[in-house]
C-alpha cells in the first residue's frame, strides 16, 4: 500500500474524512480552475474496504451533474473506463494510476474542450434509462413499452394495448404481429386500450432536449402530428381524462422514448384484503424497447429478414432434426411455417426433441405450432397431426415458398416430388447417419427433381457402410430408431437450417448436396470398424468436414 | 417593383396584419416585465434586465460564430483556389473575379450544432468573350478543369471542393455578367432595371445546360447596405457601410458580429434556431426554412421599418419586432406565396412552398416555436431561469477551453504508461 500512497500523494489527493466512512476511503481529487459554465464542484476517489480484492475503486462527482453533464451516472459516479479489477493481473496501484489517468485523460480535458458536450447523444438510451430510473415509482400505471411496427417516416395515433397485471404497453397499428405479442406477453391478463401517438424523430433525445413537462409535450404534438388527430389528440386530455390512458412514443432511427401523460385512470393495486387507488398525476418517462422482427431477430444487421416474414416453409417431419430446425426458422425470421407430423411425442423423444415433457402423449406438430408461435409471434406456425400425403389431398403447393422434408422416408420424398410437378417449389430434403456421424442436405430449386432416371439416391449419398446391427429396433414395435446424442445433431441441425435460409433466400439456384462428415476417430468411437466410404474419404483426418458437391 | 418605397408599404401592411392577428398577445410587451416585476417595475429594473438578457443573447451569438481559426484556414484554401483560378483559367486575368457569396459575404455565417462541415460560396466570374458565351456547359468544366488539383465534385451551379482534415468546404460558381448575355437563353425573366443591375451575373445550370440569372453580389450588397443603416437611436450618427476592395479576388469576411449590428444578429440567431428546431426534433431537417428565405424576409423588413422612419431606443425591441413581423413580410401574388429576391426580378425563392405544402407549414411551426421561446425567455422569473431557456432554445453550451499543448494535461502528475481499455465483454 507505500507505492498507493505515494501515487495518491503525487496525484495530490487528499483525504476526505468527513465523506470517508468505515467501508469507504474518500480522497478529494485535485481540480484546475474551471471556465465560465464548465465548473465542476468537487470529484472524490473512493477505494471501498474490498478493495482490492472484491471492490473496485471510483470516482464520484456531486450527484447533481448526473444528467448535466455526459458520463455521470446515477449518485454522480463517472462511467469511464477506470480499475479493471483485480482479474486482469493488475497491481492496487496500477489500477488507480489508470482510473486517475482516465478521469482526468478522458473525462476532464474533454470536458474543458468541450469534446463530451455531443456525448449525450451518442448514448441517448443509457441516459435516457437513468432519467427514467429517476423518475420511475411503483404505482405508475405503465412501466415498459413495447413498439411492434418498423419506424415510420411520419406520425401516427393509434390504439395500443396495456397488459394490467404486467403493466407492459405492446405499441403499434393492429397487425398480426403485435396481435402476436399481445397473446404471448399478454398471456390472459386483463387488457385495456391506450392513446397512442408515435412520432419519429431524426436525432436521439438528450438531457438537454427531451420534453420535461406537459407543455413540451403539447408542443410536439402541435408541431408534427395534423391539425386533425392534434386536436383529437390533446382534446382526450381534457374530455376522457380519467378514462383512457395516453401514450405518446418518440421515435428516432437508433432509439425511442415514451411518455406516459397524466390524467388517465388510477392504478389499482390490491394488497392482501384491500384495494388501492393511485392517481396517474405526473407525466412518466418510460424505457421502449422494439419488438420488430429487424430487431429481435436480427439486431438490424439483416435485412433479408423483411422478406423471410413473406415467405411461406412446409416442414414434414417434426422430429429430432425438425424441431430444432424449425426453432432456427422461426428465430431467423421466417413469416409463416405448416408443421406435418402424425406422431405423438413419447417418453423416449423429449431427450432429443425441443418439445419436453409437458407435450408427452401430444401432437408433436401441435404442441410445436403452438409453442413456436408463442416463444416468437413473428413466426405463425400451424401444426397438422396428419402425413403429408394426407396434406396433399386437400392442399395445394402453390402457396409455398419452401418444403422440408426431414422424415428421411422413401415414401415422403416420392410423394413430394410428385406433387413439385405440379407446382414449382423449392424442396430441400436433409437427413442424418446413424451416430451423426454423417448428415446431408440436398438442395433442389425450383424445378430441380429428387429422383434422376427415377431413382431414389439417398443411399448412395451416405458416406458410411452400415452394418445392419446399427439399426435398433424398439422393443414390441416394428419401428426401428438410430443411436446418436442431442449434441452431434447439432451439426446436422445447423447444416439443415442454413441450407434452408439459403434456399429461401435464393442465394442457391443449382440443385447441390452438402454433406457433414465426421473423421475416422469419431466413428471409431462410436462403434468400432466403421469406415467412410471412398467419396467421403477426404474427411478422414479431420473431426468433421462440410463437403458440397453439385447434384446430377 | 422592388425598390426602397415597396418595403416600406410591405412593412406596413405587415404591421396591421401582425395586429389584428396577435392582438394584445405580442412578444414586445413582455419587455416589460411585469410578469416577474409586477406592474411597479421601475426603468432601472427593466434596464438591468435588458442588460442581463443581452449579456445572454451576446453569449450565443458568440458561441454560434465560427472559430477564427477555421476562418482563417477556410480564408488561406480559398485564396489559393482562387488564384488557382486566376492562374489557370485561359482569360486574360483582368476578365476574372472571384468573390465570395452567400452567409460568409454576408457575415450570417454560422456554426451547426453536430460541428459539421460549414461552406464558403464563392462565384467566380469571368467576362466572357462573346464567340464562347453560346455554350455555357464548356465554360462550366473549363473552370472544374481549373480545379482539378483539388478534386472537385460537379454540382447543379457550382463545383465543391471539399478537404480532408478541415471543418468546412469551398464551392465556386462560374458565372459571366450578366450584361454579357445579349440573347440570354435563360430560364428566367431578364433583370428588370434596380438598384443592384450592375452585379447581375449569368450562371451556368447544369440540369438544363443554359445560364440562368442570378446575383449573389448584389444580395450581400443589398443585405450589408440594409444592416448599415442604423435603427438604434444610439447608432443613428455612425455608418458603418461595407465596402468591397475593388481587387480581382475579394476576401472572406471576417465573422464577428456585435450586437448592435442588429440584422445581421438577427439573421444569425434565427439560423440558429432553425438549426436547433432540427436538432431539438420539432421541424424536419428536409423542410426546415432555407436560410435565404430567411435572410430576405429580415432584410426586407428591416429596409422597410428604415424606410417607415421607425426608431427603437433597445437592440432587443427592435430584435423582437423583426421576429413578429417577419411571418407577415410573405407576399400573396395572385394566390402565389411569394419571397423575392430583390436583385434578380421574377426569382421567387419560395418557388417550392406553392407546391409543397410541408414547406410553408415547417416555417409556420418554426416561427411559432421562435414567438414561444422569445415569449418564454422574456417571461422568465429570474435572470436564471431566463439564461437556462436561452441556452436550451439557441443550443448554447459553455465555451470550450483548449489545455496547453505539449504539457501534461489537467492532471496534477504524468501517468507512467499509456493505459489500454481493457477488453470489452460480448463474445457469447
Amino acid at each position: 500500500m507505500n507505492d498507493l500512497n505515494q501515487l495518491l500523494h503525487e496525484y495530490k489527493v487528499t483525504l476526505d474524512e468527513q465523506a470517508s466512512s468505515s467501508d469507504l476511503l474518500c480522497y478529494r481529487l485535485k481540480l484546475p480552475q474551471f471556465p465560465s459554465g464548465r465548473l465542476i464542484k468537487g470529484a472524490w476517489l473512493e477505494i471501498p474496504r474490498g478493495f482490492p480484492d472484491s471492490e473496485v475503486a471510483r470516482i464520484r462527482v456531486p450527484a447533481e451533474y448526473t444528467l448535466e453533464i455526459p458520463h455521470v451516472e446515477k449518485g454522480g459516479y463517472l462511467c469511464i473506463d477506470g480499475d479493471p479489477g483485480s482479474a486482469n493481473g493488475h497491481t492496487s496501484c496500477e489500477r488507480v494510476e489508470r482510473l486517475l489517468d482516465a478521469f482526468y485523460s478522458s473525462f476532464l480535458e474533454p470536458w474543458f474542450r468541450s469534446e463530451l458536450d455531443n456525448n449525450f447523444i451518442k448514448e441517448a438510451q443509457n441516459y435516457w434509462a437513468i432519467y427514467c430510473a429517476e423518475r420511475r415509482n411503483k404505482f405508475q400505471a405503465i412501466s415498459r413499452v413495447f413498439t411492434t411496427d418498423n419506424r415510420n417516416s411520419s406520425p401516427k395515433l393509434y390504439t395500443s394495448k396495456l397488459i394490467d397485471i404486467r403493466r407492459d404497453v405492446i405499441a403499434g397499428e393492429g397487425t398480426s404481429l403485435r396481435a402476436g405479442y399481445i397473446r404471448s406477453i399478454g398471456n390472459g391478463f386483463k387488457q385495456t386500450n391506450v392513446t397512442t401517438a408515435e412520432i419519429p424523430i431524426a436525432y436521439p433525445f438528450t438531457p438537454e432536449n427531451w420534453p420535461k413537462n406537459l407543455a413540451d409535450i403539447e408542443r410536439f404534438i402541435s408541431a408534427k402530428l395534423c391539425l386533425k388527430d392534434s386536436r383529437k389528440f390533446l382534446q382526450s386530455l381534457k374530455n376522457n381524462g380519467r378514462k383512457i390512458h395516453r401514450l405518446v412514443i418518440f421515435r428516432a432511427p437508433s432509439c425511442s422514448f415514451g411518455y406516459l401523460l397524466p390524467g388517465g385512470p388510477p392504478t389499482i393495486i390490491k394488497q392482501d384484503h384491500s384495494t388501492k387507488s393511485y392517481p396517474n398525476s405526473s407525466l412518466c418517462p418510460l424505457q421502449v424497447e422494439r419488438l420488430d422482427v429487424n430487431w429481435t431477430t436480427g439486431r438490424d444487421q439483416h435485412r433479408e429478414i423483411e422478406v423471410r416474414q413473406t415467405k411461406h416453409v412446409l416442414v414434414v417431419g417434426s422430429g429430432a432434426l425438425g424441431s430444432p430446425t424449425i426453432e432456427q426458422l422461426a428465430k431467423s425470421g421466417v413469416g409463416r411455417l405448416t408443421i406435418l407430423d402424425p406422431d405423438i411425442l413419447s417418453t423416449a423423444n423429449i431427450g432429443r426433441h425441443t418439445l419436453g415433457a409437458d407435450s408427452i402423449g401430444r401432437s408433436k406438430a401441435k404442441e410445436l405450432a403452438s409453442d413456436i408461435s408463442k416463444r416468437w409471434p413473428s413466426c405463425h406456425a400451424d401444426g397438422l397431426n396428419i402425413t403429408v400425403e394426407e396434406w396433399i389431398n386437400k392442399n395445394s403447393l402453390r402457396e409455398v415458398n419452401l418444403v422440408l422434408d426431414l422424415t428421411g422416408e422413401p415414401d415422403v420424398r416420392h410423394s413430394i416430388d410428385q406433387e413439385r410437378k405440379k407446382n414449382g417449389v423449392s424442396l430441400l430434403i436433409a437427413w442424418m447417419e446413424p451416430f451423426v456421424a454423417a448428415a446431408h442436405a440436398c438442395i433442389l430449386p425450383k424445378g430441380a427433381p429428387w429422383k434422376v432416371d427415377e431413382n431414389d439416391r439417398l443411399a448412395s449419398l451416405e458416406s458410411v457402410e452400415w452394418p445392419s446391427e446399427i439399426m435398433m429396433n424398439e422393443p414390441a414395435c416394428s419401428s426401428s430408431f438410430q443411436s446418436y446424442t442431442t449434441t452431434a445433431a447439432q451439426y446436422a441441425v445447423a447444416l439443415t437450417s442454413e441450407a434452408a435460409l439459403d434456399l429461401l433466400d435464393e442465394k442457391e439456384t443449382t440443385p447441390i448436396v452438402r454433406h457433414w462428415v465426421r473423421g475416422q476417430k469419431y466413428l471409431d468411437k462410436c462403434h468400432s470398424g466403421l469406415q467412410l466410404k471412398p467419396w467421403a474419404q477426404e474427411a478422414s483426418e479431420f473431426d468433421g468436414v462440410l463437403i458440397e458437391k453439385e447434384y446430377v | 417593383m422592388l425598390e426602397p418605397t415597396y418595403y416600406k408599404d410591405l412593412v406596413t401592411q405587415a404591421q396591421v396584419k401582425r395586429d389584428i392577428e396577435l392582438k394584445s398577445n405580442t412578444i414586445l410587451k413582455e419587455l416589460s416585465f411585469e410578469d416577474s416585476r409586477g406592474p411597479q417595475a421601475s426603468p432601472i429594473d427593466i434596464a438591468q434586465d435588458l442588460k442581463a438578457l443581452m449579456q445572454d443573447l451576446k453569449a450565443v451569438n458568440d458561441h454560434i460564430t465560427v472559430d477564427n481559426s477555421d476562418i482563417e484556414s477556410a480564408t488561406n484554401d480559398y485564396n489559393k483556389l482562387a488564384f488557382a483560378l486566376s492562374e489557370e483559367l485561359p482569360w486574360p486575368l483582368e476578365t476574372i473575379s472571384v468573390i465570395p457569396q452567400g452567409s460568409a459575404s454576408t457575415k450570417t455565417l454560422i456554426r451547426s450544432p453536430d460541428n459539421s462541415k460549414f461552406d464558403i460560396d464563392a462565384v467566380c466570374s469571368v467576362s466572357l468573350p462573346q464567340d464562347e458565351l453560346d455554350d455555357p456547359m464548356a465554360f462550366y468544366k473549363k473552370v472544374g478543369g481549373a480545379l482539378n488539383k483539388w478534386n472537385p465534385d460537379a454540382k447543379k451551379r457550382c463545383w465543391k471542393v471539399d478537404f480532408d482534415n478541415r471543418h468546412y468546404y469551398i464551392e465556386f460558381t462560374p458565372s459571366t455578367p450578366l450584361s454579357r448575355i445579349l440573347q440570354l437563353n435563360s430560364e428566367n425573366t431578364f433583370l428588370r432595371p434596380n438598384r443592384y443591375k450592375d452585379s447581375a451575373l449569368a450562371v451556368v445550370d447544369t440540369p438544363t445546360q443554359k445560364w440562368k440569372a442570378s446575383n449573389p453580389e448584389g444580395f450581400s450588397s443589398w443585405v450589408s447596405d440594409q444592416a448599415s443603416k442604423p435603427l438604434l437611436t444610439i447608432l443613428r450618427e455612425e455608418s458603418n457601410r461595407a465596402s468591397y476592395d475593388g481587387e480581382n479576388i475579394a476576401p472572406v469576411p471576417e465573422q464577428e458580429v456585435e450586437l448592435s449590428d442588429t440584422l445581421r444578429v438577427a439573421i444569425r440567431l434565427l439560423k440558429r434556431h432553425r438549426d436547433m428546431s432540427v436538432r431539438r426534433n420539432l421541424i424536419e431537417r428536409d423542410s426546415k426554412p432555407i436560410s435565404i428565405i430567411i435572410v430576405t424576409l429580415l432584410t426586407q423588413c428591416y429596409e422597410g421599418l428604415v424606410n417607415n422612419g421607425a426608431s427603437y431606443t433597445h437592440p432587443i425591441e427592435l430584435l423582437i419586432d423583426l421576429v413578429e413581423l417577419m411571418p407577415y413580410m410573405i407576399e400573396d401574388r395572385s394566390g402565389q406565396l411569394w419571397v423575392a429576391n430583390p436583385t434578380v426580378e421574377g426569382e421567387n425563392f419560395a418557388e417550392k412552398w406553392n407546391t409543397d405544402t410541408s414547406l410553408k407549414t415547417s416555417f409556420d411551426t418554426w416561427c411559432k416555436l421562435l414567438r414561444d421561446d422569445l415569449q418564454q425567455i422574456l417571461s422568465a422569473v429570474n435572470e436564471t431561469a431566463r439564461s437556462k431557456k436561452i441556452r436550451e432554445a439557441f443550443g448554447c453550451t459553455a465555451a470550450s477551453t483548449p489545455t496547453p499543448p505539449g504539457s501534461s494535461g489537467l492532471a496534477p502528475k504524468k501517468p507512467t504508461k499509456t493505459h489500454k481499455s481493457p477488453a470489452k465483454s460480448g463474445l457469447a
